[in-house]
């Protein structure tokens, strides 16, 4: 898939050493790479730090960068790269609480309604309350950790599967071609995934008609 | 357990997805009317999905842009300071006994036990060991030995001179020459 003509310049112009070019993309990217990032190694100043060592990366290897591939797809390679790496360098913190700097915020004005509740049936969370009662709050930290551990707890390929197809919003070619495998292998892998997900986060997930 | 086909699994996410094709979609509803199973696998995934929504990511501090540039300026800097180490600016004259040195060195090093003798740089027939300073040394286990152990004692002082001078730069060393071999073009 051709890059878009703006990414396109862009990199042309970061081959090129054009600084510039180089800190529009970091403008760009930083925030899906910090997410990215955080989602898999569940901490915000790793996250952050590899999502700068991500970019030092990029600027060093920028010759060897072909403008045929998505500039995207270069950068999630290698952000992935160092994730798995920070991971299997045993850094990853399960995070049992949320963050202090992490709003507790519930799914007021997000239009999401769950309903399980603490004794594994169903919670129930109103929507649309602006100001969330402490039980609110504490049913929307459990669920937070329940997703986290969740994720956290898939098979490496899943996890990023995942995290790059629902997080990210990456097209089917990008995530195969980070992942080195198929689009029909990634969309098996991307099912069998949310199938896990399904069983272990059952209490959260709102019963509705198909 | 139905023996009816099953939706493959590799439908799912693109059915949701929105990303099947008019006749796959079609089909793929069709199925879904007919097999009740395949409908909560569907309403399961959709399900987790949503859910998985409510995963807010960290946002990038405000100084993170600053931070990249900084340490890109850092990563500048000490690579400017490694180049100043071992781009020497060598005369040619000492271009020349550089290359020739490093190539004795390296015959030196390679060369069998049974090699006998090395022919000068330049042979002339009446040229003879005796006109020398020093006679070479006759290549022999003993010398390759050492050689290997960094006595050079055995090499000619024009070569040790060049040894020395050779020592001080990182040239031999640090760069990645494009035959992978220190010294060579």
């Amino acid at each position: 898939m051709a890059a878009g003509s703006d990414e396109l310049r862009w990199a042309e112009r970061l081959q090129a050493g054009d600084r510039k070019a180089f800190n529009g993309l970091v403008e760009k990217y930083r925030r899906p790479l910090v997410g990215f990032l955080y989602r898999m190694v569940h901490d915000a100043a790793t996250a952050e730090e590899l999502a700068q060592e991500v970019f030092l990366r990029v600027y060093r290897a920028r010759a060897r960068y072909r403008p045929s591939a998505k500039f995207s797809t270069w950068l999630f390679t290698i952000a992935t790269n160092l994730a798995l790496n920070s991971l299997r360098d045993g850094r990853l913190r399960r995070a049992v609480e949320l963050p202090p700097d992490f709003s507790a915020a519930p799914a007021a004005g997000r239009g999401v309604s769950a309903s399980a509740d603490v004794r594994g049936e169903s919670f129930a969370a109103e929507v649309a309350d602006p100001k969330p009662t402490q039980e609110q709050e504490m049913i929307e930290s459990e669920r937070l950790r329940a997703i986290r551990e969740a994720v956290s707890e898939l098979p490496e390929k899943q996890r990023l599967a995942v995290v790059l197809h629902k997080y990210e919003e990456l097209d089917y070619a990008e995530i195969a071609e980070i992942l080195g495998c198929s689009e029909s292998a990634l969309k098996s892998l991307l099912f069998r995934a949310y199938e896990t997900l399904r069983m272990k986060l059952r209490p959260f997930i709102s019963q509705r008609e198909p | 357990m139905s023996e009816r086909k099953h939706l493959r699994e590799e439908l799912v996410v693109p059915y949701l997805d929105g990303r099947l094709g008019v006749e796959e979609r079609a089909e793929v509803e069709r199925h879904l009317e007919a097999c009740a199973e395949c409908q909560a696998r569907v309403s399961g995934v959709r399900g987790v999905l949503e859910v998985l929504s409510q995963w807010e990511a960290a946002e990038p501090s405000e100084g993170f842009s600053r931070a990249v540039e900084t340490r890109l300026e850092a990563e500048a800097q000490a690579e400017a300071a490694r180049q100043a180490r071992w781009v020497v600016r060598l005369r040619p004259a000492h271009a020349g006994v550089l290359a020739a040195a490093v190539a004795v060195l390296l015959v030196v090093a390679l060369l069998p036990t049974t090699v006998e003798r090395v022919e000068p740089p330049a042979p002339a027939p009446t040229a003879r060991p005796t006109e020398r300073a020093q006679p070479m040394p006759t290549p022999s286990a003993e010398a390759d030995r050492e050689a290997d152990s960094g006595e050079l004692a055995a090499l000619e002082p024009a070569l040790l001179e060049d040894y020395e001078l050779l020592r001080d730069f990182d040239v031999l060393f640090d760069r990645e020459p494009a035959t992978g071999k220190p010294g060579t073009e």
